[in-house]
């Protein structure tokens, strides 16, 4: 990967997809009309959470390949991908209150977005947490791998799980749904939002990826060289 | 050595040492009692909508101690290098999560027992009409609760902070199995309002099943070096 | 016009990804450190072990 798409590449890619995405959403999408310019945080509150998810997704993939092939890469790809996923969803969780507030009067609400997301978040740090108190090196990679499938396997039940209780319990209907009624202009300005998050999350992953690979490196030099003063 | 043979060894293995001096069933038992206690004087009890608290009051209770049963069962199991001796054990390590999650189920269950008899006094609610139904629904919860608190419950053993690694992994994972008990066990009390009985407990039923054949599946992983 | 949410949402987000790229920043350069650390000590025994029998 890294021949294919050089690192400078992608993040001068990334910083101009920014660019032009704060361009549309300050200067080309139009204001809300009910909410005012408040709204605008929905063009990061939106792509920063499809981020935080497709994370996950992630994390489920590279844990299943762990533990079927042992491969580390997959493990350091899960890890990088854990702490990246965590700070875009800690910023739908920032995001969502301050959106909230000034556009229904609540600073939050139990809505199916912000349950999963909070649940989300919530596994993210259990996933963070398990990773940093590990006494065992050894074990790391296999004990998380098996928290990462079983928490996909709750993402997934979640989804189901909220969607059924919101028809128990229905909740003042506060948004028509995320892409009822948008305005063309809107659409596209969130579109460009969620390709620009998406590449950021990418770059970001990577460069944690470096940190990784040096720490590998680090340690199987330290084995050589303990094996070489043995042998002395 | 035959499946069964081993699961149940294992189970007799728990039960034999829990009945030596019987800590952690009393301590389980103890704690929640307490918690149903905290509710039910906080809030005016004889009031109808106070029965609206009760499921959630018991399950949360159950939660708790379940958790409390968890962290001892792979703790004594660590001190005393058995986790080792298992994991070197020619046994299927699947068999090791049934054997660790029944023990765990019915220690679980006999603590439910005792906060249901305190709940009822408290509460003064009766329970009995609409009891097979609530002993499935506590079933099939505390099944996939268990399960989940048994394969994170060998996981946070590897880890600094046991007891806090195991109650970051249980709550957010088996939330749903509570929420929907907590819901079916709502319904059952009011006697079914809606008629549909069987859907609260499928679902119950059904994710815990899910949770519990993860864990199982999985739980090889935790073990293995 | 200008909206005091709107502010502090994005700034709070900028903020956030600032504060980890600055993480991200000093892990590496303790890992530089660490690595050029370790490189050095196997030049040392390399070094040793070319002039003389002698162990360590």
């Amino acid at each position: 990967m890294n021949k294919k798409f050089p690192m400078r590449l992608h993040f001068l890619l990334t910083t101009a997809w920014l660019v032009v995405a704060l361009y549309m959403i300050f200067l080309y999408a139009p204001e809300e009309m009910t909410m005012g310019e408040v709204q605008r945080i929905f063009y990061i509150h939106v792509p920063a959470a499809w981020v935080a998810l497709v994370g996950f997704i992630i994390i489920f993939i590279a844990s299943i390949v762990y533990l079927m092939k042992r491969s580390q890469p997959a493990d350091e790809l899960a890890h990088a991908t854990a702490e990246v996923g965590f700070i875009f969803c800690t910023c739908v969780l920032v995001t969502g209150p301050l959106w909230a507030k000034p556009a229904w009067g609540i600073w939050w609400t139990w809505s199916p977005r912000l349950t999963l997301t909070f649940l989300l978040w919530l596994l993210y740090v259990a996933y963070l947490m398990l990773r940093s108190y590990l006494v065992n090196p050894g074990r790391a990679a296999n004990l998380c791998a098996v928290v990462g499938v079983i928490g996909f396997a709750d993402v997934i039940i979640d989804y189901m799980a909220i969607r059924w209780w919101r028809t128990q319990h229905p909740q003042p209907v506060i948004m028509g749904g995320p892409n009822s009624g948008l305005d063309p202009r809107m659409l596209a300005t969130l579109l460009v939002g969620v390709g620009a998050f998406t590449i950021l999350f990418f770059f970001l992953v990577r460069v944690r990826l470096r940190l990784a690979v040096m720490r590998r490196e680090l340690s199987e030099i330290r084995h050589a060289l303990a094996f070489k003063l043995s042998e002395d | 050595m035959n499946s069964l043979k081993i699961i149940w060894s294992i189970v007799m293995k728990d039960l034999r040492v829990e009945w030596r001096n019987r800590e952690t069933l009393a301590s389980m038992c103890v704690f929640g009692l307490l918690i149903i206690f905290l509710f039910n004087f906080a809030f005016e009890t004889a009031h109808e909508e106070t029965l609206r608290l009760l499921p959630a009051v018991l399950w949360v209770a159950i939660a708790f101690a379940g958790v409390l049963g968890f962290n001892r069962a792979f703790a004594s199991e660590r001190e005393n290098a058995c986790m080792e001796g298992m994991t070197l054990a020619p046994v299927d390590p699947s068999m090791i999560f049934v054997g660790k999650m029944v023990a765990n189920l019915l220690f679980l269950g006999i603590a439910e027992v005792v906060m249901a008899f305190a709940a009822a006094l408290w509460f003064n609610f009766s329970f009995l009409p609409a009891l097979g139904q609530l002993i499935l629904i506590a079933f099939f919860g505390t099944l996939g609760y268990a399960a989940l608190g048994t394969i994170f419950g060998a996981i946070a053993a590897n880890t600094r902070m046991r007891e806090v690694m195991l109650t970051v992994l249980q709550f957010p994972i088996a939330f749903w199995i509570l929420i929907f008990s907590i819901d079916a066990t709502g319904n059952a009390m009011r006697g079914n309002p809606d008629g549909n009985w069987l859907g609260g407990v499928g679902r119950v039923g059904g994710i815990s099943l899910v949770f519990t054949v993860t864990s199982f599946l999985l739980f090889e992983y935790v073990l293995e070096e | 016009m200008f909206n005091k949410y709107l502010f502090w949402a994005y700034s709070l987000v900028w903020l956030i990804f600032m504060l980890y790229a600055w993480n991200l920043s000093r892990r590496q350069t303790r890992l530089e450190k660490e690595l050029d650390e370790v490189k050095s000590k196997v030049t040392e025994s390399a070094s040793s072990a070319s002039s003389g029998p002698s162990g360590s």
